[in-house]
């Protein structure tokens, strides 16, 4: 099965559907998944039949040549392995439903079948043999899965267990049942050459567990934070292929052994590594700097040194008054007038801070003629540098204390300025430390990292004060509580973030979003580096000092590879488009802007329950800018705002939050403009409509005016502006349909209140490229097309209508929970009608000229009707 | 199947709660009997999947305090609380049995209306989920096609995917009239909807069975939105709006408009989730609750720590592979 990593739809489509790998016949696949069209629609030919039973097993039995199906219902169907035709059908004499099953047999003679049912009964069964089944009791909860080593067979259920069960004794119970999970578990895989079994669930962590004759151990959990695990599947000895509920596939090489670690040198308490160079401060207070990793030849050492740190380009130690510098090519010495209380370094500048309570920073760049560039005191005399940086002409530095200064380097003066406000410092650092600076190339931007788990964007003005970009933090499901480092993969076009999680590194790939990476390597152990291997772009050296020792782990990035990944780890909850993007949001609180055809460029996480979002592209004549909102449950409204050229090459935005915790939800977002001002518009689900623009100094969101919908009318549930004539459509849960007036002064006036004869609630509007009119879709499945005062019914589903999209051929395109595309001209008799692929559709929109996209428990583009 | 998570602001679950209704889905009964008025002239009435009660709460609050004749048989596998006029048949749906006891306790007769609120236990994989609520609601269909009486109403909760409209179609061959009915009190985010079918009419011929196993229609693509007779949306628009919050200390507890200084003086607010009572993970959360999970974890992270420095010392002295242990070791 290796060789279908090369096809992730495909392999997705074995692992979803319940069918064993053993079903590839002579490049044929037997599929056995319901309206599972995401492998089906890339096949050129292909066979349908549909069976109006819900199948939950089937098997191919080598010795008859036959196929045999199991169904919810709890039946065994035989069929000709050649065409598919039915010989015969066995009902089994029990009328629970089931939702698992496992064949054990090779012909039909000695067929066995488990099957589970939902209220926790596992039935053992042999069709040929038995008139009634033996029902093995047990479990307390419905049965997600079975597997078997043959002599045994091992459940998984709602009651959180798993339970291995002997198959020679039918009339025993489990010979073992374990605890461990918390939450759901559904799926369950067995490696009967390594007796092991995974399972995994709602927890998105793979359980590793060992069994024997009589008992299940667990021996290894490895977070995923990659969603809901819905299937687990052994490809290959220790490989597995996991899939998720929202759709992912990832493909994890188990270790069982994972902690493997070199002990490279002992008695050493700090080292750097310096391109080929090593440079190592030992416990006897000995500073050795190396030719190469090896440690072969000694390039120089000096004695009396007593503490050191580092960048990726250069090492100072020092004690007392007396340091040392290294570079890749030199060593300077150089005595102060007072001892060192620490120092930072970042390539040849040094800041040091002096017993006298001075900072200092000096330029090593020409050690001949070694220049002092600052010598500043600070208020607070206890903060101490702890990293500092350079941004184009700028030095910065970051303190213990979760402060930044930054300091002109072209100018002469000693000026050294205090970057951001209190409010902004404390937002972003919380008081802890600053724990690295990392300039964006090519630009006055940098990014840093704090204790707090905060990762922020910064930009230096011409008139040299610190602006804030953005700030962001993680999700509980990355688990990277303790962000250090910015480390620059594939010759910097990618971005990790290297932090720690507890006892253990974790690599976080900002550039996708995804975790990468996380190993133990105990508590405590903070100096480190992680350097990219030199035979393997995948591969790092995570180096580090475990007491007095100087340890080396290997981490291999291709252990885990995700096959197919969406950045949301739950169902997409809403999405909006434009000409050039698409933003979707889902409840996890993950925001995805991608290109018109659904490519990710930024994901990240912007805070819990997702539920609006919309994007609007404004193209000025000197550049174009991008607006997204994103609003949900916990009233947090935030405004993201980009220029195409900085997302694309820097990964570089502004985003501002407001939060409302007294209105309910934000249940719709809408960008409007009016005469060259952009306003965001906000409905809560109290009823309220906020109206706010971004205030002069370009730092906040300011509130212009806010209206509240009438009672009776409902709350505001979809709202879409019309530029053209500056009118904002409200349509309401109660059933109505408002036009408002946007004013200059960001308010707004209602102009005119429309009842619809449909008494359900509106649940998405759309405006026509023109403007001459809007559609409303309702929970009634209707959609109609509105003017001034009148609506014409256009469409009817049978369900909620989730999206409508109006092209520029005027065609109205809408769709519902019934996952049916209808389409049509305006007013029209004759309508197109396309199933969606999505199952749990979320909404439609448009992106590009013409392009359709629906979202829900995935994304689908939908050709041009 | 709802799509957010449930909000203490949500009005009708305070409702329910102040209004001691076992849970708020007995606003969508009343709602939709306000439009319909389907439990008018009732004399008998059948409850399936009755547990917790609120929608037999609210038969006994419309038919059993109205006319103390009126008999309401309640069917659910878990037993619940006695509700006066009430009587409760703890059994399988799937049954004949269950069946003719329910005629027995009308003595004889058919019933008048049966109406289900039953819902799978969502699992999440929409397609197993949306077979399940099927399968419950042919269940439901099949019990009803012995116990409903020519010219009867069924009610029943269906959550609206991709293939309900089969269902629809299917209902329409047994009733003269197929409506489906949305009560304000069901969220507008969600696809939970009711499907009312009335003035029961099998075909000629017809024979009630318990062994019907899926339904007679299998193709949807043919069903279009005119197989139902309408989409109603019932309960009062300028009433309470399940989509809307509400601040948590108002005069929600009572009618709107009804409330007065002292009313609200004795409102209280309470938590408006009710866990379920018998969970099948009751053990393990039990465990959780005690520390045993934190002590396992504990544990495993002590082993994961000594196989760590078992492997640090096969590394160190006896790996081949590493010649720079070796010779930092003798040096």
């Amino acid at each position: 099965m290796e060789h279908l990593g090369e096809y992730p739809l495909l392999l997705d489509h074995i692992i979803q559907s319940e069918i064993s790998a053993e079903l590839l016949l002579d490049d044929k696949v037997i599929t056995c998944a319901k309206f599972d069209q995401k492998y089906a629609e890339h096949v050129d030919n292909r066979l349908e039949e549909e069976f109006p039973e819900h199948i939950i097993g089937c098997k191919e039995l080598d010795e008859d040549d036959k196929i045999v199906t199991v169904t919810s219902r709890n039946t065994l169907t035989i069929r000709k392995c050649s065409d598919l035709d039915i010989e015969s059908t066995i009902q089994c004499d029990y009328f629970a439903t089931s939702i698992c099953s496992l064949i054990h047999g090779d012909s039909v003679a000695s067929c066995h079948v488990f099957f589970g049912s939902v209220i926790g009964d596992l039935i053992d069964w042999k069709p040929n043999k038995d008139k009634k089944p033996v029902m093995r009791k047990g479990h307390k909860g419905m049965i997600f899965s079975i597997v078997t080593d043959e002599t045994r067979i091992f459940t998984i259920s709602d009651d959180r267990t798993v339970r291995m069960w002997l198959i020679s004794d039918r009339e025993g119970g489990p010979i073992c049942t374990v605890f461990g999970h918390t939450a759901r578990p559904f799926a369950i895989s067995i490696d009967t050459v390594h007796f092991t079994i995974y399972t995994g669930g709602i927890e998105q962590t793979l359980f590793c567990w060992k069994y024997d004759n009589d008992s299940i151990k667990l021996f290894q959990k490895i977070p995923l934070s990659f969603g809901v695990i819905r299937k687990i599947t052994k490809i290959d000895n220790n490989l597995l292929a996991i899939s998720s509920q929202n759709g992912d596939l990832l493909k994890i090489r188990i270790n069982e052994n994972p902690y493997v670690l070199e002990i490279l040198k002992e008695d050493v308490v700090n080292f750097a590594h310096l391109k080929d160079r090593l440079v190592i401060l030992t416990s006897k207070n000995e500073l050795f700097v190396y030719d190469s990793g090896l440690m072969d030849r000694i390039v120089f050492r000096s004695k009396e040194m007593k503490h050191m740190a580092s960048s990726e380009e250069s090492v100072v130690a020092w004690k007392d008054k007396i340091m040392i510098l290294i570079s890749e090519g030199s060593v300077t010495r150089l005595t102060l007038s007072m001892n060192i209380i620490s120092i930072s370094v970042y390539m040849n500048y040094v800041t040091i801070k002096t017993i006298d309570g001075y900072i200092q920073v000096y330029d090593f760049y020409d050690p001949e003629h070694l220049r002092c560039l600052n010598r500043f005191r600070l208020k607070n005399a206890a903060m101490i540098p702890s990293v500092t940086s350079v941004a184009h002409r700028t030095l910065i530095i970051g303190t213990t204390h979760g402060e930044i200064y930054h300091s002109d380097l072209r100018n002469d003066t000693d000026k050294v300025l205090l970057s951001l406000t209190r409010q902004d410092s404390y937002e972003i650092f919380g008081g802890k430390e600053v724990t690295c600076i990392h300039p964006i190339p090519k630009t006055t931007m940098f990014m840093t990292l704090g204790k707090t788990g905060i990762w922020s964007t910064m930009r230096v003005t011409p008139e040299d004060t610190v602006k804030v970009m953005n700030s962001r933090s993680f999700s509980a499901a990355s688990r990277v509580a303790w962000p250090s480092k910015f480390i620059e993969w594939k010759n910097g076009q990618e971005l990790l973030i290297a932090g720690f999680y507890g006892t253990s590194l974790v690599i976080w790939n900002s550039t996708t979003g995804l975790p990468v990476s996380e190993i133990y390597c105990g508590g405590g152990h903070r100096i480190w580096q992680l350097n990219p291997s030199s035979s393997d772009e995948h591969s790092f050296n995570f180096d580090y000092i475990r007491e007095t020792e100087y340890c080396r782990q290997k981490i291999d990035f291709t252990e885990k590879v995700s096959l197919i990944s969406t950045a949301h780890s739950s169902t997409i909850f809403a999405a909006s488009g434009s000409e050039n993007y698409l933003v979707t949001v889902s409840l996890d609180g993950h925001l995805s802007i991608g290109t018109n055809k659904g490519n990710p460029i930024l994901t990240m996480f912007v805070g819990e329950n997702l539920l609006s979002t919309d994007v609007y592209e404004n193209h000025g004549e000197k550049q174009s800018e991008v607006f997204v909102l994103t609003g949900g449950g916990k009233s947090k409204f935030s405004v993201f705002r980009f220029q195409p050229d900085d997302l694309k090459k820097y990964n570089v935005f502004w985003l501002r939050s407001v939060a409302r915790p007294d209105e309910g939800r934000i249940v719709a977002v809408k960008t409007c403009r009016l005469q060259n001002q952009n306003y965001f518009i906000a409905s809560y689900s109290s009823g309220v409509i906020e109206i706010f623009k971004i205030s002069k100094d370009d730092n906040n969101l300011e509130s212009t005016s806010r209206i509240e919908i009438e009672d009776s009318l409902g709350i505001g549930a979809k709202m879409d502006y019309c530029e053209k004539d500056g009118k904002l459509f409200v349509g309401t849960s109660g059933s109505y349909v408002l036009a408002y007036i946007l004013k200059e002064n960001g308010r707004l006036e209602e102009e005119n209140k429309l009842k619809l004869s449909d008494r359900s609630g509106v649940t998405s509007i759309a405006i026509s490229p023109d403007g001459s009119a809007h559609f409303v879709g309702c929970d009634s499945g209707h959609v109609y097309q509105c003017h001034a005062t009148e609506t014409t019914k256009i469409h009817s589903h049978l369900s909620t209508v989730v999206g409508i999209v109006v092209d520029k051929n005027d065609l109205v395109h809408s769709t519902s929970l019934d996952c049916v595309v209808l389409t049509s001209y305006e007013p029209s008799e004759f309508h197109l009608r396309k199933p969606t692929i999505i199952d749990m559709p979320n909404g439609m929109v448009r992106t590009g000229e013409s392009t359709i996209i629906v979202v829900g428990d995935g994304i689908q583009i939908m050709k041009k009707f | 199947m709802g799509k957010t998570s449930r909000d203490k602001r949500d009005i009708y679950y305070r409702l329910a709660k102040e209004n001691k209704w076992r849970a708020r889905s007995a606003f969508k009964l009343m709602q939709i009997d306000d439009e319909f008025q389907i439990l008018k002239g009732v004399r008998r009435a059948v409850d399936l999947c009755a547990a917790p009660g609120s929608w037999s709460q609210v038969l006994s609050k419309r038919l059993f305090e109205e006319d103390k004749e009126a008999k309401i048989v309640a069917i659910d596998l878990q037993p619940m609380a006695p509700i006066p006029g009430v009587i409760q048949l703890q059994g399988d749906i799937t049954s004949v049995d269950t069946a003719n006891q329910v005629i027995e306790h009308f003595s004889g007769d058919k019933s008048d209306i049966v109406i289900c609120d039953g819902a799978p236990d969502v699992t999440g994989i929409h397609s197993l989920d949306e077979f399940m609520q099927a399968e419950l609601i042919l269940a439901a269909f099949n019990i009803t096609s012995h116990v409903l009486r020519p010219g009867g109403n069924f009610l029943a909760k269906i959550f609206r995917s991709r293939n309900s409209s089969l269902l629809y179609a299917q209902m329409k061959r047994y009733f003269k009239k197929v409506y489906l009915a949305k009560p304000r009190s069901s969220r507008q985010s969600s696809c939970e909807a009711f499907v009312l079918c009335l003035d029961y009419s099998p075909p000629e011929g017809f024979v009630p069975t318990m062994g019907r196993s899926s339904l007679e229609i299998t193709d949807a693509s043919g069903v279009t939105a005119e197989i139902i007779d309408g989409f109603v949306t019932c309960g009062d628009l300028s009433g309470w709006d399940s989509e809307k919050s509400y601040p948590l200390d108002i005069h929600v507890s009572f009618p709107r408009g009804e409330s007065t200084d002292e009313d609200r003086n004795r409102y209280e607010f309470k938590d408006v989730v009710q866990p379920p009572t018998d969970p099948a993970y009751k053990e393990a959360l039990e465990m959780k609750k005690t520390g045993v999970f934190s002590n396992m974890n504990a544990e495993l992270q002590r082993e994961v720590r000594k196989r760590a420095a078992s492997q640090d010392y096969i590394n160190s002295f006896s790996s081949k592979a590493n010649p720079f242990v070796a010779r930092n070791r003798k040096r």
